[in-house]
């Protein structure tokens, strides 16, 4: 059995770090677009789910110039930390935390701006302050927008490939993922690797997908409850 | 005692009223849009008014001279929404928790065991919201605004939500509440008939004025 295992643990990892940088970033971001008015609000809200429409091969060229040697951002990192980003493990981390920002801000707005906000003037009314507020009412309450963005992030930062490819390139151990070992296992020939990477990436979406489906029956029928007793 | 002196501009007219309330019950009545629920909003803070003052006791909550505007929870006023607010997501029991203050400042405070049997909701401790009745609800929004030891109540249509049996009962008990609290009580209400019934001074608002004064049977 010489089979490389190295893509789906890189796949993991890569992943895990990037939904953890959108959690971070898109719940307070999310928050701020449901919440408050401000000029040129619609430029932003366009900006911030561009990634989403976006080729992935656009998003790689920009990341590539941002972030490259000489690159804006790239170079700051160069000179203050030394930490390269293109052709490293960051260079897929940012490339699949770009591409999957989107799946859980959009989901986060949408679950914050159901929240009634009688509710949360209650609490006011109550002593609470805004963080109390939103801690205790408005994440309960949009719980299920998280979960789902969430689960959609990771599944996506998971099946990245274009702008991973060309920020960070397909180094094996270091930089290939499972979309780019299959795409590269692919074209050399070696078709039992790709097989067996495919039938890995159909069975984790698959359950992703019938997994949130179920999960949404769910709570269709007790959406209160599930919150309350979960 | 409480002072309101506000004035509000909204889209349609401008809402300008002057009125104190003793520890009785002030009711405002009017049709739906006179400006009932603006003062109730305005008093709480969840509203700024444009200009006056409004005190509760000695402290100020809103100045537009002093430039004081004291957030909303700060006020410490008890709200009951008309449509309850109540927290879906927690128990009868954490909702009329959620305000309770870490220390005690009166002497009429009550223990949440208290509390929930002075309304009449002891058994309902450990259900949700959505598995009890409106009049139930109402009870659980009345007991957690009193549990925040507020000075002042605001009732927002407390009672229009409800069938005329738990209505009637429930105009008694705010009544009771009243007496034992000894804080103003200042309910918005459409229901003339509600209004004499409870109201020791009643407050007749259309298009944002006082049209006229009258003393209930409460």
């Amino acid at each position: 059995m010489d089979f490389d295992f190295s893509p789906i643990i890189l796949s993991v990892k890569v992943a895990t770090a990037a939904v953890l940088i959108v959690v971070i970033l898109a719940i307070p971001i999310a928050t701020l677009m449901a919440k408050r008015r401000f000029p040129g609000k619609a430029v932003v809200e366009s900006i911030l789910t561009l990634p989403l429409v976006l080729p992935p091969s656009v998003v790689g060229f920009i990341l590539l110039y941002l972030f490259g040697k000489n690159g804006p951002i790239g170079k700051a990192l160069g000179e203050l930390f030394g930490v390269t980003v293109v052709f490293s493990i960051w260079g897929a981390v940012i490339a699949a935390a770009v591409v999957s920002f989107p799946m859980m801000y959009q989901s986060v707005k949408a679950a914050i701006e159901s929240v009634d906000p009688q509710v949360e003037r209650a609490a006011r009314t109550l002593g609470a302050g805004e963080l109390r507020v939103f801690f205790t009412i408005t994440i309960p309450l949009a719980w299920n927008g998280v979960i789902a963005g969430f689960v959609l992030a990771f599944a996506r930062s998971l099946g990245e490939f274009g702008a991973t490819l060309m920020l960070a390139g397909n180094i094996p151990g270091r930089t290939s993922t499972m979309p780019l070992a299959i795409y590269f296992a692919s074209e050399s020939g070696n078709t039992r690797e790709a097989w067996i990477l495919v039938a890995i990436m159909v069975l984790f979406s698959f359950l992703v997908i019938f997994g949130l489906n179920h999960w949404n029956k769910g709570n269709g029928k007790n959406s209160e409850g599930r919150i309350a007793n979960g | 005692m409480v002072k309101v002196k506000i004035k509000r501009i909204l889209p349609s007219f401008t809402l300008e009223v002057d009125f104190q309330v003793a520890n009785e019950i002030l009711v405002l009545v009017g049709p739906s849009g006179a400006g009932k629920s603006t003062i109730l909003q305005c008093i709480a803070g969840l509203q700024t008014p444009e200009e006056g003052e409004i005190r509760v006791k000695d402290k100020i909550l809103y100045s537009s001279i002093s430039k004081i505007n004291l957030p909303v929870r700060k006020r410490r006023i008890g709200y009951v929404f008309q449509d309850y607010a109540l927290f879906p997501h927690m128990t009868v029991e954490k909702n009329v928790l959620y305000g309770q203050p870490k220390e005690s400042k009166s002497e009429k405070a009550l223990s949440l065991e208290e509390i929930l049997e002075m309304l009449k909701i002891s058994h309902l401790a450990k259900r949700y919201p959505r598995e009890i009745s409106g009049g139930e609800k109402q009870r659980t929004a009345l007991a957690r605004a009193l549990m925040t030891e507020p000075e002042l109540m605001l009732l927002d249509e407390p009672l229009s939500a409800l069938d005329p049996d738990t209505r009637g009962l429930l105009q008694q008990e705010l009544f009771k509440l009243q007496k034992h609290w000894g804080i103003p009580f200042i309910m918005v209400t459409h229901d003339m008939q509600e209004a004499q019934l409870l109201g020791n001074q009643i407050l007749r608002i259309e298009n944002g004025v006082f049209v006229s004064v009258a003393t209930g049977t409460g």
